[in-house]
């Protein structure tokens, strides 16, 4: 697999406190793939070694096909970089905020200029270009970021919280932006997020915790065959409970919910479900899994790999947003 | 990248956002009214008591003494935050992960900093510039203190940016900057009376008194650099010692400390400047011949005390260089160690 970055064995202490524990990590280019764990599972301290800004207490990196440890400088010219902080300049417009990045990472004053006016564009950030900083919404921000971690046509993206703070609207403006990078550009795209909503976009998952990574899977192969909760919902709430009851289907309503919680199903028998509920006349309106596909997969596939250690499921240390 | 172009990037980024920041403006402001203010209290002060000529020589080593004061305390304000501020704006790592090297960011930072305290300091020139124009202080003289005061705000500007490297908060290290400072100014002459003290010769060790110590001490002084670093103004002698020709009663020749007969103008500069020699100098060359009326001349010979400021000059440029070499090193990446509390972005 032609990989964006590859870390093997990556251990990093701090302390006596071991953030990272022999962590492996494969991001492919042309794919978006989610480094996903709970809060100090160490997806911070693997971004910041990936981004060569910390260096590894042992372990081999490598990023855009570079050492990142032997030769971080040719490694840093291959990636875009976006902390979970935005970093700002309050004083510059948006346009010389690119401009400097630009021209920081070496392109010419007015191939800078140029590549600010793509990217503002592209960001939907046109219109505030000679607006400085400090009045941009976070959204406006984030994506200002994004735009900055471009600017050099890396062809390796690390982006650490993308979505954190963000609206709905911004978040998904974000992931639409980060889509059209890996699969129109083909980028490797790697993102960080304790927020298990943000799968929605991988094409790849790997799971962290404590140091230790937990699992790698294709998003469609997560999804292959695994049964997770649906969310029904229906005009007619009496007409749905009893379609259900006689097609058999397991399911359950929280009091003053309007959603019915059913399964769990595959993806094959939750649309035989939704077929049944239709010839049965039940007018469905809304019809989806609950909490996101690829999150009641890799929590169940994280449960099934390491049950009883890690107890991803029952101990609450996900913090699950819907949008 | 070219290093000057990296470094011009920076400081013009730096110096970008001075610009625009009002406090920058106001702060420039106030320091031209200060200098101002000082110039016509030092005028008013001495004025009655000179010719013209002496009331310049006296307002210019005051005043730029004064407006040194002013640039060592402004200098940490310029560069004090310089790193660990851009850390807590989470732009430094933004900055360290493009093809800038640590040395184009550290010397981009320091040469924003002391170009700001530059225009500040470009800001008295008017001031300073009025006793040359009388004729009062040599174009020479006025030229060399600028350029001393100038590389002394760099000296201290690249101090201040090392230690915003080293402290992870703003707060420390304006602090620590500041502590230097006095350091510099009051410490050195804290240590020369410690030093005074503890190697004076004690009753009928046989030691002349007039012997020189610790005059190194004292040398590092921004104020001892500058003194002795300006050419005198009016030219002047200094007091010294001296071993007068041999006579019936001293064989050996009396050994007389003497000083000039005649007052020049008061100068702040020229004094400083014949003290720190006159500490220096064992023994200061005079030429002492027979007058008409049975008096001795005494004819002070140039150069008899060695200048000093080349040593003080060559510490502080010397420490200037190891802070700004430490600053290079805190920038560079990637990060082994990370102290607790320290983030890297």
């Amino acid at each position: 697999m032609d990989a964006g970055v590859r870390a093997r064995e990556v251990t990093r202490s701090f302390g006596a406190v071991r953030a990272l524990d022999g962590l492996d990590v494969t991001v492919p280019y042309g794919a978006v793939t989610a480094l996903v764990g709970a809060n100090g599972a160490g997806k911070t301290t693997l971004m910041l070694i990936l981004a060569t800004l910390l260096a590894p207490d042992s372990g081999s990196v490598e990023v855009g096909g570079h050492d990142a440890l032997r030769d971080p400088v040719a490694a840093r010219a291959s990636l875009g970089w976006m902390p979970d902080v935005f970093g700002v300049y309050d004083m510059l417009t948006a346009e010389e905020y690119l401009v400097f990045f630009a021209e920081a990472y070496g392109l010419p004053k007015a191939e800078g200029v140029s590549r600010a006016h793509e990217l503002l564009q592209r960001m939907g950030l046109a219109e505030w270009a000679r607006r400085p900083v400090h009045v941009l919404s976070r959204g406006q921000k984030q994506r200002l970021g994004l735009a900055r971690a471009l600017v050099h046509r890396p062809k390796v993206l690390i982006l650490d919280e993308p979505s954190s703070g963000l609206d709905l609207k911004s978040r998904v403006e974000l992931r639409g932006l980060l889509r059209s990078l890996a699969a129109d550009d083909g980028a490797a795209v790697l993102l960080s997020s304790h927020v298990m909503s943000e799968l929605e976009i991988a094409d790849r998952v790997v799971l962290i915790d404590g140091g230790r990574t937990r699992g790698e899977w294709d998003a469609a192969e997560l999804l292959s065959g695994r049964r997770v909760p649906w969310l029904v919902r229906a005009l007619d709430d009496q007409a749905l409970a009893v379609a259900l009851d006689r097609a058999g289907v397991p399911h359950s309503s929280a009091s003053g919910a309007a959603d019915v919680r059913i399964g769990p199903l595959t993806e094959e028998e939750a649309a035989g479900v939704l077929s049944g509920l239709v010839e049965a006349g039940v007018r469905v309106v809304s019809y989806t899994p609950a909490g996101g596909v690829l999150e009641s997969a890799v929590l169940a596939a994280g449960a099934e790999d390491e049950p009883d250690e890690h107890g991803l499921v029952v101990d609450g240390a996900w913090r699950r947003e819907e949008i | 990248m070219a290093g000057v172009r990296g470094i011009g990037l920076v400081a013009r980024q730096e110096l970008r956002t001075r610009v625009r920041a009002r406090r920058w403006r106001l702060l420039l402001g106030v320091w031209f009214g200060l200098v101002g203010l000082l110039t016509f209290a030092l005028w008013a002060a001495y004025d009655g008591g000179y010719s013209d000529r002496d009331l310049g020589v006296a307002v210019y080593g005051t005043l730029l003494l004064l407006v040194l004061l002013l640039v060592l305390l402004l200098a940490p304000a310029l560069a004090s935050q310089s790193v660990n501020g851009e850390r807590e704006r989470g732009t430094l790592a933004l900055l360290q992960l493009t093809g800038l090297t640590p040395g184009e960011i550290a010397a981009g930072k320091l040469v924003a900093a002391w170009g700001t305290g530059l225009v500040a300091l470009g800001l008295t020139l008017p001031f300073l510039a009025w006793p040359v124009l009388t004729g009062a202080v040599r174009p020479v003289t006025a030229l060399v203190s600028v350029l001393v005061t100038a590389l002394l705000m760099g000296v201290v500007c690249a101090l201040a940016l090392c230690f915003s490297a080293v402290a992870a908060r703003g707060v420390a290290s304006a602090l620590a900057s500041y502590l230097t400072v006095f350091g510099m100014l009051i410490g050195t002459v804290i240590c020369y009376g410690v030093y005074f003290g503890l190697t004076a010769p004690s009753e009928g060790s046989g030691a002349s008194e007039d012997e020189s110590r610790g005059w190194w001490l004292l040398a590092p002084h921004p104020f001892v650099v500058l003194a002795d670093a300006a050419p005198e103004t009016p030219p002047r002698p200094v007091c010294g010692y001296t071993t007068l020709p041999p006579t019936p009663e001293h064989p050996q020749g009396e050994r007389v400390r003497i000083c000039p007969e005649e007052e020049p103008a008061f100068d702040l500069l020229g004094e400083l400047r014949e003290t720190i020699r006159e500490l220096r100098a064992e023994d200061v060359d005079y030429v002492v011949s027979d007058t008409d009326h049975g008096t001795h001349r005494y004819t002070y010979q140039e150069n008899a005390s060695g200048p000093v400021w080349p040593y003080g000059l060559a510490v502080n440029l010397a420490l200037g260089a190891g802070a700004f070499a430490i600053t290079v090193k805190r920038l560079r990446l990637p990060v082994k160690h990370l102290a607790e509390g320290t983030r890297l972005a």
